[in-house]
């Protein structure tokens, strides 16, 4: 700074010895410096002297308050600020992280909280762990079709089935204790609903289904069975009331020749639990074609065993429709079953009909073109033929292919592998939790726990979190701070 | 004359709030009284003590109890002026004795009011510390909450700026 500067702080005597010395001898040389300087000098004897020095009030009032305030706990309104700005900020981020914490990830935990709720159960499913599904052997007899034999599943693919509908020596009866030939199926049908699956216990037959048997009614037979044999007599051998899926009469022979034939077109839906998905794969394919169907479609998804899933659909002679559908069902445990049967006769009959009529007119047309001479009935003529034979063929295409359908059952199943049951809780010994207070104690006991794991996890994310919210909370501190005065020195 | 900046012994703690009270509650006041006007002083020299009672505890005892409760005073001071929108007018001087000795070195004093009156607050507040209230540049710098060549360039451009008023009445 220069000499002028410093003249007011020498003044004052705010300048250091040295630097004073130099004002000092500047002031010597310099009268205008010298003139300046009273100048300054002046002015602040003035100001001292003319100065405002108001009467000072209200010193008792401010006793009072100090002697007031001298128990009290008042916090500074800079603190109460800063404490209120902090809880708003808290609040604010509690709230934003509400519907991360109580989100989603809350089913998980209720799942895990509620572990006993689930038994793994499912509801009306059938244990069946002795089934197991194992691939034919090379040294197993290969399947042999007999003509007028119901053939199945060979019978080393099924092990311990229970119950046990084959006896020793017999020739193969089907699951349902019918030796039938293949020639004429049972009667009546279920024509919708789902099937109760309440297997009790082996030996026990399943209750009937909510459809009923319909009219005695004999099935569409399938062309090759009609062809093999002639109509048997099909024989019940188990004296077991009669199971699911169709239902037989023991005087099928009477009342088949009686019956009209019916056109069914049956679609069958199964959800099955098994140990080996391929296998029990494998083995339905094989059973579908064993019995002369095809499969039309088939999926196998998931790399672990545990994790496979196997979707089918199956297409089987409707005649064998039900004991395919048993033998498939005997794979494993039974999770799913639905049926339902579609009767298209009526649309059948009414093709028929209808294309014997006009075959019937396309024959009169014909005899009357014979015996026409001229030419423009001529023409007229074989233009009403051609329309004739046009609607002929399409109602024999219609026929053709409501007929094959009913010849052809559907079967959609799936296999997968049963979940794994949560595990049990272990029970205490019965009664001693049960009474009072230990019940409470135990039950409050539970409920601290899960508030201290809510409050552990709302500490997780607010460690997690942290790089969002602490640079704000900081720079808030900060701020805080420096507004605030320190009054330390 | 010079004044070495020395480091003050610690002073003994005050006992008694309502001691301090009664010792410095004048200075307070007139401080206040400048900075804000005299409708306000006595509300914001009440803070000024009892906000010296909650942090009584921080005072490190470096520079004396009154450069202490100054400082505390032009906060409050600050937060009252916010927060009651003030631009207080600067306080009238008072008239001289006529006993006063220096009655000869006088200048104008309406010229010298109303020089100071165009001065700045900031520039107000380092005239009043140092000239009236004998504070040194380093304490006046505490009280300010500035550096200590902040508080010498101030007096030095507002001592210049009334010389120069004054000089500009005494030609008119």
């Amino acid at each position: 700074m220069s000499i002028r500067e410093d003249l007011k702080a020498y003044l004052d005597g705010e300048l250091s010895e040295q630097r004073a010395a130099e004002v000092r001898s500047a002031l010597e040389a310099d009268p205008e410096l010298r003139k300046e300087a009273e100048a300054l000098k002046a002015i602040s004897d003035t100001f001292r002297l003319v100065a405002p020095a108001p009467a000072p009030v209200g010193m008792d009032k401010t006793l009072e308050a100090v002697e007031r305030a001298k128990g009290l706990k008042r916090p500074a309104g800079r603190q109460l600020w800063g404490w209120a700005l902090a809880a708003a900020v808290t609040v604010v981020i509690a709230f934003a992280l509400l519907p991360i914490l109580f989100g989603p990830q809350a089913s998980s935990g209720e799942v895990a909280f509620n572990q006993h709720a689930t038994s793994g159960a499912v509801a009306g499913s059938v244990e069946r762990p002795d089934l197991e599904v194992v691939a034919p052997s090379a040294a197993a007899p290969a399947a042999q079709v007999k003509a007028g034999d119901e053939v199945l599943m060979p019978q080393h693919s099924i092990k311990n089935i229970k119950p046990a509908t084959r006896k020793s020596g017999e020739a193969e009866i089907d699951k349902l204790g019918v030796r039938d030939d293949g020639s004429a199926p049972g009667q009546g049908y279920i024509e919708q609903g789902t099937v109760e699956i309440g297997r009790k216990g082996a030996g026990e037959a399943p209750a009937k289904t909510s459809d009923q048997e319909q009219a005695p009614a004999i099935m569409n037979p399938s062309p090759a069975g009609a062809a093999a044999a002639t109509p048997a007599k099909p024989t019940v051998l188990a004296q077991a009331p009669v199971k699911s899926g169709l239902m037989r009469s023991a005087k099928a022979t009477t009342a088949d020749a009686a019956t009209p034939q019916r056109f069914i077109i049956y679609n069958g839906n199964l959800g099955i639990y098994v140990k080996s998905v391929k296998d029990a794969k494998n083995a339905a394919e094989r059973a579908t074609r064993s019995v002369g169907g095809y499969v039309e479609s088939s999926d196998l998804t998931g790399e672990k065993p545990e994790d496979q899933r196997a979707n089918l659909t199956l297409r089987v002679p409707v005649e064998r429709y039900a004991s395919v559908l048993e033998q498939i069902k005997a794979l494993g445990e039974v999770n799913h079953d639905s049926s339902s049967g579609n009767d298209v006769t009526t649309q059948v009959v009414d093709t028929d009909a209808h294309l014997k009529n006009m075959r019937a007119e396309e024959q009169q047309y014909q005899d009357i073109l014979k015996h026409t001479k001229r030419i423009s009935d001529v023409l007229d003529v074989r233009e009403r033929l051609g329309d004739i034979r046009g609607q002929i063929e399409g109602l024999e295409a219609t026929d053709k292919q409501l007929r094959s359908s009913s010849a052809l059952s559907t079967i959609v199943v799936e296999f997968s592998v049963k979940p794994k049951p949560a595990p049990q809780p272990v029970k205490p010994v019965a009664g001693l939790t049960d009474a009072w207070p230990l019940s409470e104690i135990l039950s409050a006991g539970g409920a601290l726990m899960e508030v201290a794991k809510l409050l552990a996890t709302m500490v997780i994310y607010l460690l997690v979190f942290s790089p969002l919210w602490a640079p704000a909370a900081l720079l808030t501190w900060w701020g805080v701070k420096v507004s605030r005065p320190e009054y330390r020195y | 004359m010079m004044q070495i900046a020395q480091e003050l012994p610690m002073p003994t703690r005050p006992q008694d709030i309502g001691q301090i009270v009664r010792e410095h509650y004048d200075c307070v006041y007139r401080f206040c009284a400048r900075r804000i006007g005299i409708d306000f002083a006595a509300d914001a020299a009440q803070e000024t003590f009892l906000t010296a009672q909650k942090v009584i505890d921080r005072f490190a005892g470096r520079s004396d109890l009154k450069t202490w409760l100054l400082g505390i005073a032009h906060n409050e001071c600050r937060r009252q002026a916010r927060k009651r929108k003030l631009s207080p007018e600067p306080l009238p001087l008072c008239e001289p004795s006529c006993d006063d000795p220096e009655l000869g070195a006088l200048v104008d004093r309406e010229a010298l009011r109303s020089a100071f009156a165009k001065l700045s607050p900031e520039h107000r507040h380092v005239v009043f510390l140092k000239e009236v209230e004998g504070m040194s540049y380093e304490e006046a710098a505490k009280i300010l909450g500035v550096p200590e060549g902040t508080v010498k360039s101030r007096l030095h451009h507002a001592f210049l700026q009334l010389r120069r008023s004054l000089g500009d009445g005494d030609r008119s």
